[in-house]
């Protein structure tokens, strides 16, 4: 099984755009999710508070600031919310298991289920 | 097990799995749903069109359908409802199937009609967030939604034909092929044994549900407390609470703790916390259940009311502990689930003018 996190930061949000832009910055030093939970659990989103972030994972603090500033990860954030457009994703959180949408915080037990289904899906295809 | 004697299509012996002194009372069973009038296919076209436009929220991200999903029984499978984008909402979506059959809409009964309540989530600050009066005016300026607004209503756009529309779209949400409502129209094997053991419980002196969950529709429309507990995050988030003081302040109420219920509409003490007794087709589809969302399946739901409800000053005398056993909960939610049948798959079409 396989866990894909797609960046879809809201248009009109100060900070959003520039969150996932720094969540990238930490993947190209490899703590994505180190960096993706410590932003989830401290909320703040501005400039400085990102580049704390950074500095408290060790992560190469001048880099990390040099590619946030220059916007070196947008590309990728917007290649994301194309997809999530062309897919008529509009809402966050969005889970997509096996092809089949779950849009919001939804309860443990429908996870379970889709995931149940999927797995069953790919015992029966022989996979 | 013998069949159960079908007198009149409406009243049912109930001797064969009870003895005692109760035993010898017929069941009232509900007249099988009626079918509803036609709507014009004009109207029902643009309804849906206008049902999954997202051009009707605010930020263009929000439509009707974002939060009343077809596929999940136009309900939204989350405790609390969604919200409009950086909001929290504070309520759980109801489905809308059969709607058609409503008069008393929402969880607190503050709207009385299909079309006056389509207005609500357009204008509602945390649902869709958009001034209707400028919706219309962005309607106007789109070719194609004017070429469906004259073949519906033959006029342009209006926020009177808007409302009308997205109504007669939502009149054609129909459930009425499931089991039950086959056993209802005569057809004895349409449920199984232990469906039927679930319909006495439920119509029955067991369960007693009928005395609210009655009439055709499974609801008598009125407002009981049950004592369902309050979510703590609706008291704990500062954007849950927010939105219900928001909510509360329109209403004309001071900031509360709680989710008032019909309190909000009828003012009465007595009403504090009671909420419009939902309608049951389809329910097995539409968890987690209840106003708040906070009872995530059919069987928390059958225990709940196995205790005699929750805990509430207001609490409805109705409620009592049934003791039900193991093999009678079983029975009963056999019983819920046989309240689905199909209803139409629509999809949202390729929105007017993009
Ligand atoms: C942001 C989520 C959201 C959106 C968008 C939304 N709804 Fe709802 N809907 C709800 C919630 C939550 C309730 C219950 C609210 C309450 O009782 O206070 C509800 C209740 C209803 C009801 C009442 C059903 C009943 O059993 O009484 C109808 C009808 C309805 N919505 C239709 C619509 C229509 C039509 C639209 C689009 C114009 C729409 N909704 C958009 C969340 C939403
Ligand atoms: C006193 C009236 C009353 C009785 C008796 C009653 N109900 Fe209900 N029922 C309600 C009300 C009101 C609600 C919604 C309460 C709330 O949201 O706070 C409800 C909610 C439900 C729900 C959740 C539906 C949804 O869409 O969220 C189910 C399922 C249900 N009842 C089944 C039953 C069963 C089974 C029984 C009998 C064991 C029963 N009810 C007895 C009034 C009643």
């Amino acid at each position: 099984m396989r866990l894909v996190i797609k960046h879809y930061p809201y248009r009109y949000r100060d900070y959003s755009y520039l969150a996932a832009q720094a969540a990238e910055a930490a993947r190209a030093q490899g703590k994505f999710w180190e960096y993706f939970d410590l932003m989830m659990h401290e909320k703040k989103l501005s400039r400085d508070d990102l580049i704390g972030y950074a500095r408290q994972l060790n992560l190469d603090v001048e880099r990390f600031s040099s590619e946030l500033d220059s916007e070196t990860h947008r590309p990728r954030v917007e290649a994301d919310v194309d997809l999530a457009r062309k897919l008529d994703f509009y809402q966050t959180p969005t889970f997509v298991i096996n092809g089949r949408a779950l849009v919001g915080g939804r309860p443990i037990e429908k996870f379970r289920e889709l995931i149940d289904a999927a797995l069953a899906e790919s015992k029966g295809g022989g996979g | 097990m013998r069949p159960l004697l079908h007198l009149s299509g409406l009243l049912l012996s109930c001797l064969l799995l009870q003895s005692g002194p109760l035993a010898a009372q017929p069941l009232q069973l509900p007249e099988p749903l009626e079918v509803l009038p036609q709507q014009d296919p004009a109207k029902v076209e643009l309804g849906r069109a206008l049902f999954f436009d997202r051009r009707l929220s605010g930020d263009g991200t929000v439509s009707c359908a974002v939060c009343h999903i077809p596929d999940e029984a136009f309900a939204d499978g989350q405790k609390i409802s969604g919200a409009y984008p950086t909001n929290k909402h504070w309520r759980h979506t109801n489905s809308l199937l059969n709607v058609g059959y409503l008069d008393v809409f929402f969880w607190d009964g503050r709207s009385r009609s299909l079309e006056d309540q389509a207005l609500g989530p357009i204008h509602s600050s945390f649902e869709m967030n958009l001034n209707p009066r400028f919706l219309v005016a962005k309607l106007r300026e789109i070719p194609e939604y004017q070429e469906l607004f004259v073949k519906a209503c033959g006029g342009g756009a209006t926020q009177e034909r808007i409302l009308d529309s997205l109504a007669a779209f939502e009149r054609t949400l129909v459930v009425n092929d499931s089991p039950f409502d086959r056993y209802l129209r005569g057809e004895d094997e349409a449920l199984s044994a232990q469906a039927k053991q679930g319909l006495e419980i439920f119509f029955g002196p067991r369960g007693n549900c009928g005395q609210c969950h009655s009439g055709p529709l499974l609801s008598d429309q009125k407002f009981h407390n049950l004592g369902v507990a309050e979510l703590p995050e609706l008291i704990s988030d500062p954007q849950h609470r927010t939105t219900r003081n928001f909510f509360l302040g329109e209403m004309g109420l001071p900031p509360m703790e709680r989710d008032p219920g019909y309190y909000a509409i009828s003012r009465r003490e007595k009403v504090l916390g009671a909420f419009r007794t939902p309608p049951l087709r389809q329910v097995e589809q539409s968890a987690p259940y209840m106003h708040n969302g906070s009872l995530g399946s059919l069987s928390e739901v059958i225990e709940f009311f196995n205790r005699g409800g929750g805990e509430d000053p207001n609490k409805s005398k109705l409620l009592k502990p049934l003791g039900l056993n193991e093999d009678e909960k079983q029975a009963l939610e056999v019983f819920l689930r046989s309240l689905s049948g199909s209803y139409p798959q629509v999809r949202a079409p390729r929105p007017p003018g993009l």
